[in-house]
């Protein structure tokens, strides 16, 4: 299956086509994996994340707009300017299969635009057009100006704020005005590159090798999707947020930067009380029968906002991490970083650390311009929400995120973070293997490289001692490597709950005609796990990298089922490097040649 | 002969906590052992609550039902064997932390073809389901 890439020089306005060719999409598929290999091939180590040298990948996959369940999403990759390694970050909406349909399969960006800029793509054709006008504007805006600009409403947006344009480390890329590519400040490397937004609209169609196939499969897939306890009743009715009170039941929930994992009032910010409270509608990305995606609106004082969400990460992020239970703020500090288009996990863990920096007497009072930064005040989150945003007042430190942060108020061990990317919302001192996938993430800081809680809290697709770590490393690296083919082919994480290796391959034949077995697809996302592995090698990182924050490692949790544990990461490292072989955290050179990556 | 009584709090969430009937119950009890719970508060509180709960063909817990004491899955400690001590907090979960009982399933609406953009479900058709 070939993938057929708009190139797009921002520094000489010219854009091209290349056709990718079947052996290459068949080792890579495409999304995260494919734009890993251009990536790797195409950039040096030790660029600046934010100069023009970066480049930027927005990449679909081949399932994308077809009627593979949950397959409405793209996936980007650079170099992270938050940790300097692999930056990529996955996110849902509608823009994905409208670039297919206008007859590209990923845009490749690289240079920088002389002034602000929007790339439209329209039914195949390109035009650079001038964006002066939308700078500084917020996410919404953008989108609703440039639909009326171009007449064109129903035309889907990829699209930066104000914290992308002003180098936030932690910028995301937004869709849909709500859907996030969050993680890993590709925003930021957007904003670089002077571009504001890549515009497409098409009415074309994704062809499939063999449709008769596929029909049964994407039969068979759904059904197991409604009936599936997670995504056919728990995530459409509850939103993700129906994680917080079992992960605060088992003392999983990380509290006021992770001082303890058990948060009192998390239910005041539960899904079942953001249904009863400021639900008005749940919304699907594009081809989905799930429709996790929460309307809200709030119409009390002081917090109103129409908008959507909080999801699970940030009703956790805003809130608990903030020792915040108020479900108004948390939902308005939750669309300021829609809009202004921020991370809300890493704003809100920056936002944690800064306030345990504060309780500890280490940021100087008129840094704060008055500002009460203290733990469970949702004021201060809201108004550092806009600051971080714009980079004014103490923002401009917060922008830099909790690593840097914590490193220049002389504390860098308050800052929860790995590779210099900030944890989400589970504490891995109860949930043991859920921390090696913290650790080994090549991105840093992440539940969504292997998402351990499947097995470690919700029992998918086998129940697993959360304390326990032995036997966690197999575990670690088989949702690595088939997280790594959902987000190439490219599928909402979910889907995997409820489908196996060997129904991805079902669904994917009839698509790519590729004929994988499983094995081969699990290959493959072993492929894709270690050429990432080896692109942060090539940045520096290795043994002492893949690490979690001392806190985790020497603190036992205070209180709580959790109550005098730590995380016991040395029991597992081993045997995970033995497993994946590597050694001291990179690849042999065995290894390398076993997946074809020499 | 003497009944050595136990307190302990038990909360239900989503479904369950639909079937208790509130949120947290402080119960002093001689039950000794969780199965034993099961059988008092389904005697209490909602007949239908161990048929919840239960496979009612091997009589252990219902596959993606979850019971915690004090934070602990009892699948790790002894199952519904598990004894309880003064204080215990034992707290029921449906299927991962959420959701509703089969009874009451939810609709979602779709578009004809089951895809497409916009295949937005509406809280009306959610009818008067509360938790």
């Amino acid at each position: 299956m070939e993938f057929r890439l708009l190139r797009v020089d921002l520094t000489r306005r010219k854009t091209w086509t290349q056709t990718i060719d079947d052996a290459t999409t068949k080792k890579f598929i495409g999304g995260r994996g494919l734009g890993l290999r251009l990536l790797y091939d195409e950039t040096k180590a030790g660029i600046d994340p934010l100069g023009p040298e970066n480049k930027l990948f927005f990449m679909t996959g081949p399932i994308t707009g077809t009627t593979f369940p949950m397959s409405g999403r793209f996936h980007v990759v650079t170099k992270s300017p938050a940790t300097g390694g692999i930056g990529d970050s996955d996110c849902g909406g509608d823009w994905g299969p409208e670039l297919r349909f206008a007859g590209f399969d990923g845009v490749a960006i690289e240079g920088k635009a002389e002034k602000p800029t929007y790339l439209w793509i329209n039914e195949g054709k390109t035009e650079f057009r001038d964006a002066s006008k939308l700078w500084g504007k917020g996410v919404w805006d953008t989108e609703d100006m440039i639909r009326e600009e171009l007449g064109e409403p129903k035309a889907k947006l990829a699209s930066i704020g104000p914290a992308g344009e002003n180098s936030v480390l932690f910028a995301s890329i937004m869709n849909d005005k709500h859907r996030a590519a969050g993680r890993a400040g590709v925003g930021a490397v957007m904003g670089s590159k002077n571009l504001k937004s890549i515009v497409v609209r098409g009415t074309g169609k994704v062809t499939v090798a063999h449709p008769e196939q596929l029909g049964a499969a994407v039969k068979n897939a759904l059904e197991k999707i409604r009936a599936n306890g997670l995504t056919g009743k728990t995530l459409p009715e509850l939103g993700t947020a129906a994680l917080v009170n079992i992960i605060n039941e088992i003392g999983a929930y990380p509290t006021r930067n992770f001082q303890t994992g058990v948060f009192p009032t998390a239910g005041r910010t539960s899904g079942e009380t953001m249904r009863d409270t400021i639900l008005t509608k749940v919304k699907p990305c594009w081809g989905c029968p799930v429709a996790c995606g929460r309307v809200t609106k709030v119409t009390t004082a002081p917090y109103q906002v129409d908008g959507e969400g909080p999801e699970y990460e940030t009703v956790w992020s805003l809130g608990a991490m903030c020792g915040i239970d108020d479900l108004n703020a948390i939902t308005m500090s939750h669309n300021i970083c829609d809009d202004l288009g921020m991370d809300p996990i890493s704003l809100g863990v920056t936002i944690a650390c800064a306030m345990e920096l504060n309780e500890k007497g280490k940021i100087p009072k008129d840094k704060l311009y008055g500002l009460d930064l203290k733990f469970g005040n949702p004021q201060a989150v809201v108004q550092l929400a806009y600051w971080t945003g714009y980079r004014s007042n103490f923002g401009d430190d917060l922008a830099m995120g909790s690593k840097r942060l914590a490193e220049k108020y002389g504390e860098p061990d308050l800052a929860m973070q790995v590779k210099g990317l900030e944890l989400p919302a589970y504490d891995p001192r109860v949930v043991q293997g859920h921390g090696l996938g913290y650790a080994t993430s090549n991105r840093g800081g992440c539940h969504l490289r292997a998402y351990m809680i499947a097995p470690e809290v919700a029992g998918i697709p086998e129940k697993l001692d959360p304390y326990q770590t032995e036997g966690k490393a197999k575990w670690v690296k088989t949702f690595q490597d088939i997280f790594s083919v959902a987000d190439s082919l490219v599928t909402c994480k979910f889907s995997t709950f409820a489908l196996s290796a060997e129904d991805f391959k079902e669904l994917a034949n009839p698509i790519t005609g590729w004929n994988w077995s499983a094995d081969e697809l699990m290959e493959t996302g072993d492929r894709i796990y270690t050429l990432e592995r080896m692109f942060i090698n090539r940045e520096g990182f290795g043994r002492k990298d893949d690490t979690l924050p001392k806190r985790l490692l020497t603190e036992p949790l205070p209180e709580g089922p959790g109550k005098g544990h730590v995380n016991e990461l040395s029991k597992m490292l081993d045997d995970y490097y033995n497993i994946r072989g590597w050694k001291d955290g990179k690849p042999t050179s065995e290894t390398v040649s076993r997946l074809g990556l020499a | 002969m003497v009944l050595l009584m136990v307190r302990v709090t038990v909360r239900g969430y989503a479904s369950f906590r639909e079937i208790l009937g509130r949120v947290d119950i402080e119960i002093v009890t001689d039950a000794e052992t969780v199965r034993q719970l099961v059988n008092y508060l389904t005697e209490k509180y909602n007949p239908g609550f161990a048929s919840a709960l239960l496979d009612s063909a091997s009589g252990e817990v219902m596959k993606g039902n979850k019971v915690l004491v004090n934070g602990r899955d009892i699948d790790f400690l002894q199952g519904l064997a598990t004894r309880l001590k003064d204080g215990d907090r034992v707290v029921f979960f449906p299927p991962v932390g959420g959701g509703l009982s089969d009874a009451r399933p939810l609709v979602i609406r779709r578009s004809s073809a089951g895809f497409g953009p916009r295949a937005t479900s509406s809280v009306a058709s959610w009818g008067s389901l509360s938790c």
